[in-house]
């Protein structure tokens, strides 16, 4: 199911009429069973957004789809949507079993698959009748839908311009309120009145009739079958032997002699339903590699463990979406690796559209098949990891992505070149255009040394991580400082009273404005 | 040898409540079960007198005033306690659930605590009174509502209603503490719970059994517990309601402390030669016996089901 954002904001606002704008007019397309994920500094609207597309927060302002669903003003349950919670809100009373199958022992599955069984059955007795009345019933819930949001789109307007006239403080707010609430409440009024002679352009002239008809229709095959089961049900109660699985077997004398016009409909009303969720629950356990869980309650778990379950409660009734917010944050750092696979490896195997939040871009680059970086609630970028990675558009991405840190310079800029300390470090056709200073941004990865590269580097030390080794060093231009490198080569050696010369790759090398930190070259 | 040197620590800040205790609790209880199996004790010279003997319990079991305290006490401790407990719970709830003007409802509710038991007595006993005689006063504020002229809690009032007074008088009584706890207990619980139970599509009356009360359960036995045992001690509940002007309580209408209240008030011995003194501490052993056999099954239900 692909999930599009459109123009969606948030505003929180406090007692003191304070206003947060955690995520402003945001646009995105998740494209259908890829895993995305969104990524940004603590406090850049991600979680909102998240929390948003499940249903938990209404926006302010903008929709959501569900494929061509408007789902804006549907609740988290009637959206389809798997939830997975930071520290996972497991329910600590309940066994693993039992938290696994709570969402569909909420379901009603019963009901739910006697009514859809009872809707196919009728649409074959009674075809005409029932079309039209299934039509009827289905647009109706779309036109309560429409209205439904129209209202909260005028309460949003009208809530938002009331707080501007508070905070205008002007002489005259009184009378200002005083109108604005008489307009709201006046075009609450037209909304109920179209919606009412929408309703009634709708309806069936001869909705019950229709009704009746299909009734007695169903009614005219049921009456027969219905005698024989009360029959079989007496002379299967009077047999001791036919007490245990009672439902199962008579279901099997009955399945012989059910018209096969209503057989789906018993079908529905004799399955077995705490088999079929015992079922599903186990299931979805092997899938997450927790069957020999099931009995312990979720103290007893590891916290790997327990991110497996709260995975497996929100895969277990069949989610359009898979919703995971910061899904690694509460492990350690080898079960943070683990997990990582584990989870893009249930995304493969049940090709779920998933949504995760973190603010690890290493994460994010791992395992997403694309990201998008959110900052100030706004959209910065978003691609394949590698190609932001690649192609930053703003300081703040180049910043933001890349482990160490990009390096950053003043420059400025004259005729298409680039100069650090009066040296040409980079040049592009792109920069004909621009003087004055700049910032230049190389990844750690973009230095070459040469002999007679432009850029020299005071050096101060070689570090090593594992199997990486950079160099750190200083240099006068540099924004922070200390600047590191990494290095190829593994035997380098310097003189620390003597400048290393560098030369920079033009692929690694970006230039941004100074102020807007706007993407130059 | 820290270890050690800690433990004496401890020994030392445990010695004052402790010496205290001894005093205030260990020596009064052990005298009292004392002066129970001792029948001839004279609590005016503090002598035990000459007779080591079960006489106090037999005749105190004899009483049939004893036998009816205890029916008293025990209808108030069934009716009163579960019910005030679940008003409450619903009470909390709804309170929780309300955004505006939840400190002033939540003050409402706590106002009782703070306000002197005998005062609320009182004021049910002006709320519930009768003229004995028509026209010499008016009738109470229940009576006037209901057009009725009952008298509910005076001397010619019926066994049944004067105990429904009183009931109402404990349940609404131990409301406002409840409610307090509640509200504490429920405004722990993670809003996460609730939201992951909204994800899960649970109707709120699923999760208000599924997960509230299961969520809360450590901390409704606490209060079942202490409220069963508060309810066995009632004596002010019955006084305040009846008590004004000084008119002692019928006898068929104590509760088992009032029982124990009456008898240690009498100096001397019966025709039996068994001191009313040891009866009084007699009832005292067995109320805390039966309290002490309730408490260890309450505390046993709750380790199986509440979750902790």
């Amino acid at each position: 199911m692909e999930v599009r954002l459109e123009n969606l904001t948030k505003i929180f606002e406090s007692k003191s009429s304070e206003r947060t704008i955690a995520v402003n007019h945001f646009n995105f397309t998740i494209p259908d069973g890829k895993l995305v994920g969104l990524l940004g500094p603590s406090g850049c609207g991600k979680s909102t957004t998240l929390y948003m597309i499940s249903g938990l927060l209404y926006p302010t302002q903008g929709r959501i789809f569900f494929g061509d669903e408007d789902v804006t003003e549907l609740s988290p349950e009637q959206r389809g949507i798997g939830l997975v919670f930071q520290n996972y809100a497991l329910y600590p009373h309940m066994s693993v079993r039992k938290n696994i199958s709570f969402p569909l022992e909420n379901m009603n599955l019963k009901k739910n698959n006697v009514d859809q069984a009872l809707q196919k059955a009728n649409l074959t007795i009674s075809p005409k009748e029932a079309k039209i009345y299934y039509q009827y019933l289905k647009d109706a819930t779309v036109l309560k839908n429409k209205y439904k949001r129209l209202e909260s789109e005028a309460k949003a307007v009208y809530q938002s311009k009331h707080l501007d006239i508070i905070k205008a403080k002007q002489s005259n707010s009184n009378t200002l309120v005083n109108d604005l609430k008489k307009q709201f409440s006046q075009q609450l009024k037209t909304f109920q009145t179209e919606y009412q002679s929408a309703l009634a352009t709708l309806t069936p002239n001869n909705l019950k009739e229709l009704m009746l008809t299909i009734n007695s229709n169903y009614e005219s095959i049921n009456k027969g079958y219905q005698s024989k089961k009360r029959s079989l049900i007496i002379q299967s109660l009077f047999n001791p032997f036919q007490w245990v699985h009672f439902q199962d077997k008579l279901w099997e004398k009955l399945s012989s002699i059910v018209p096969t016009q209503i057989k789906h409909v018993e079908e529905a009303r004799y399955k077995n339903y705490s088999k079929f969720i015992h079922d599903e629950v186990v299931a979805m356990a092997k899938l997450v590699g927790i069957e020999d869980q099931l009995k312990k309650k979720p103290a007893q778990l590891s916290g790997g463990q327990q991110q497996r379950v709260a995975i497996a409660r929100a895969l277990v009734k069949k989610p359009k979406v898979l919703l995971l917010d910061e899904p690694l944050s509460n492990l350690d750092a080898r079960l943070r690796l683990q997990t990582r696979e584990e989870i893009k490896r249930i995304q493969k195997e049940t090709g779920i559209t998933t949504v995760f939040v973190t603010h690890d871009q290493e994460e994010a680059m791992s395992i997403s098949d694309e990201i998008v970086l959110m900052n100030f609630g706004a959209e910065q970028q978003k691609g394949n990891p590698q190609e932001v990675y690649n192609q930053p558009q703003n300081l703040f991405v180049a910043k933001f992505l890349g482990m160490p840190q990009i390096n950053l310079y003043q420059a400025t800029v004259k005729q298409g070149k680039a100069y650090i300390q009066n040296q040409v470090v980079f040049e592009s056709q792109k920069l004909v255009n621009v003087e004055g200073s700049v910032l230049i941004g190389v990844r750690p990865e973009g230095y070459d040394i040469d002999e007679k590269g432009p850029l020299s580097l005071q050096p101060q030390f070689v570090e090593m991580i594992g199997r990486d080794m950079s160099l750190v060093a200083s240099h006068p231009e540099a924004l922070t400082p200390s600047i590191r490198v990494v290095l190829t080569t593994d035997a380098f050696k310097f003189n620390p009273k003597e400048l290393i010369k560098m030369k920079l790759k033009a692929h690694k090398t970006f230039v941004f404005e100074k102020d807007t930190g706007r993407r130059l070259a | 040898m820290l270890d050690h040197k800690r433990d004496l620590k401890a020994w030392f800040y445990l010695a004052i409540p402790l010496f205290l205790m001894s005093i205030f609790t260990f020596y009064p209880l052990i005298k009292t079960l004392l002066i129970s199996v001792f029948s001839e004790y004279n609590p005016l010279t503090d002598d035990f007198g000459r007779y080591f003997d079960f006489y106090a319990y037999v005749a105190v079991f004899n009483d049939r005033f004893f036998i009816q305290s205890l029916s008293n006490s025990m209808v108030l401790v069934f009716v009163s306690v579960p019910i005030s407990t679940i008003l409450a719970l619903l009470i909390a709830v709804a309170l929780n659930s309300i955004k505006g003007l939840q400190k002033i409802f939540q003050t409402i509710f706590f106002l009782p605590y703070v306000t002197n038991a005998l005062a609320i007595g009182m004021v049910f006993n002006v709320m519930f009174s009768h003229p004995l005689v028509s026209g010499i006063a008016a009738e109470g504020l229940i009576n006037t509502l209901f057009q009725t002229s009952i008298d509910w809690v005076g001397p010619t009032a019926t066994y049944d209603r004067w105990m429904l007074v009183v009931l109402i008088y404990s349940i609404w009584n131990g409301l406002d503490f409840k409610i307090l706890v509640f509200i504490g207990g429920l405004q722990s619980i993670s809003k996460q719970y609730y939201d992951a139970a909204k994800v899960d599509g649970a109707p709120k009356k699923r999760v208000f059994s599924k997960i509230t009360i299961p969520l809360l359960s450590p901390i409704i036995s606490y209060i079942l517990v202490t409220s069963f045992i508060g309810a066995f001690k009632s004596y002010e509940s019955v006084l305040a309601v009846v008590g004004s002007a000084g008119r002692l309580l019928d006898r068929d209408r104590w509760t088992a402390v009032a029982y124990i209240y009456d008898k240690i008030g009498v100096a001397g011995v019966d025709l039996n030669g068994i001191s009313y003194y040891s009866r009084g501490a007699a009832s005292a052993v067995v109320l805390f016996g039966i309290i002490m056999v309730f408490t260890f099954f309450n505390l046993y239900i709750s380790k199986r089901t509440v979750h902790y």
